[in-house]
């Protein structure tokens, strides 16, 4: 006997709407239809009539759990436009709100993944995790989901002292509790038994579907923007992409997790090795002409902002995110899989539908 | 005796997500409000997002198998002008009554908790009024 099974579009673990549509046949999943775009925005045609400061605003509400990934790619965007340098205390800044952004995202998303397979204490824990990185993003930035901070060439806001100081203070705790986290975590038998080669990912499929991120490493690909085109001040940090092999929800969650404990060292790091000198800068005025463009590794991938100015204003603004789910992908993910795994599955893969509909 | 569960349903219209963090670390904080598994179970109707066409067909046709049951609260700037997206929001939707609004981009965790039980009691105000003669 086969029946349809209909998920979403609204779904309380689900930050945006999509739906799923699985025909099961005996506890299997054998089809699956997929529905986005319940939420096209407009938003690169929209930042074209903008003036710089509202632009600024809107990169930062593309996506808000993002939100820092979007303004850092498209301020380095018109920083080569305006050909303007980046001074090295802006810089350390920049990646420590970027990687309280990632741990926070990722951490959300491994906490998913647990609360999926039935560990929901040790779910609810990773949330704390996320939220305290939250905060401590706020402490930098000037809110949780971060208003507008960077600017062309620098900052809007720098980090008084006394807020470095704290932050500091506590992020050896953080990471040190994350790390036990982890370390009792990955080789729990109830874990094993629930994520290993469950909603694999092959590296071949994975490359062919132009997968991005956390989801990429999974599947075995050493691809991090970080790494391989660094920017920001990821050249002075000595970083390393982490990659995992086996592309199931078990890899995922293991790149999730290890990356967002690195992400917590390279704050520590960072914040250390902050320079005393002014981060802050005025918005600049006439815009050059020309074209320019630039990258940066998103919690979710790398976003690459594209943008065309005739010397007045923007003529073209293109917004290139990661890939998230589309029919394909979500059939080589969940064909075949138990129904008991398929939220497990989709939770590892942490698919945001903002970006995709900006 | 025990405090009554609140029980949330939550439509994002387009938002960024950002509100829906916060309605989601408000929720994961405080044991008397979880959230409904449909909105027939809901006591408050959460909205976010500026209400794209494309959402907004979706969250009608929600809204009226449920009957109408749960008051809705628009979270956000956004669900309430469309505020940075240029357009949407409740303000520019007719035929859809939203009973409170809390505005932020987004608003803190701690003043989304308020402003749910806020719409849940009034609500509940209201039907026990109904039911006393
Ligand atoms: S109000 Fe602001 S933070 Fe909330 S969903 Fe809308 S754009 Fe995002």
């Amino acid at each position: 006997m086969s029946y349809s099974l209909a998920l979403g579009p609204f779904h309380p673990a689900w930050l945006g709407p999509q739906r799923f549509i699985l025909r099961i046949a005996s506890d299997r999943v054998v089809d699956v239809e997929y529905q986005s775009g319940f939420n096209e925005r407009g938003c690169a045609e929209r930042l074209l009539r903008l003036p710089l400061p509202d632009a600024l605003h809107l990169v930062t509400r593309i996506c808000g759990e993002c939100s820092f990934a979007h303004s850092l790619a498209f301020c380095q965007t018109l920083e080569r436009l305006y050909r303007r340098d980046v001074g090295t205390r802006a810089a350390l800044i920049r990646v420590a709100a970027a990687e309280l952004e990632r741990a926070s995202a990722h951490l959300r998303a491994a906490g998913a993944v647990l609360h999926a397979i039935g560990m929901d204490q040790r779910g609810a824990h990773l949330e704390t995790f996320s939220h305290q990185c939250r905060d401590m993003l706020a402490q930098i930035t000037g809110g949780r989901i971060p208003p507008p901070f960077c600017a062309p060439g620098g900052l809007l806001r720098d980090l008084s002292s006394g807020d470095r100081n704290d932050l500091l203070a506590s992020l050896p705790g953080i990471s040190a509790d994350l790390y036990r986290f982890i370390d009792r975590l990955i080789d729990q038998r109830l874990l094993l038994a629930r994520t290993v080669e469950v909603g694999a990912l092959p590296r071949a499929a994975a490359e062919q579907f132009g997968v991005r991120g956390p989801m990429a490493r999974a599947s075995g690909i050493r691809r991090d923007v970080r790494a391989d085109q660094p920017y920001a001040a990821y050249a002075m940090l000595a970083f390393q992409p982490i990659v995992q092999e086996g592309g199931d929800v078990h890899a995922r969650l293991l790149v999730l997790l290890l990356e967002a404990y690195e992400s917590v060292k390279l704050v520590e790091t960072a914040l250390q090795r902050l320079p005393e000198e002014d981060p802050l800068v005025e918005l600049p005025g006439e815009l050059p002409h020309g074209e320019s463009s630039a990258m940066v590794e998103g919690p979710r991938g790398a976003i690459r902002y594209t943008v065309e100015s005739d010397g007045l204003r923007l003529t073209r603004v293109e917004i290139d995110t990661p890939r998230q789910c589309d029919r394909l992908l979500a059939r080589t993910l969940l064909s075949r899989a138990q129904l008991d795994d398929v939220m497990a599955i989709l939770a590892s893969i942490a698919i945001c539908v903002a970006c995709a509909e900006r | 005796m025990a405090k009554r569960i609140i029980r949330v349903y939550r439509f994002n219209t387009g938002s960024c997500g950002g509100c829906d963090l916060e309605i989601m670390a408000a929720i994961s904080d405080n044991a008397d409000i979880a959230w409904a598994a449909t909105p027939q179970e809901a006591d408050v109707a959460v909205i976010t997002g500026p209400l794209t066409p494309g959402a907004k067909a979706a969250l009608v046709a929600l809204m009226r198998d449920s009957g109408d049951r749960a008051p809705i609260l628009a979270v956000g700037r956004c669900a309430i002008d469309g505020h940075p997206f240029g357009r949407g929001g409740v303000a520019s939707t007719a035929g859809l009554v939203v009973h409170s609004s809390l505005d932020g981009c987004p608003p803190a965790p701690l003043q989304i908790i308020e402003a749910i039980r806020r719409a849940a009691g009034v609500h509940e105000e209201q039907r026990d009024k109904r039911m006393t003669p």
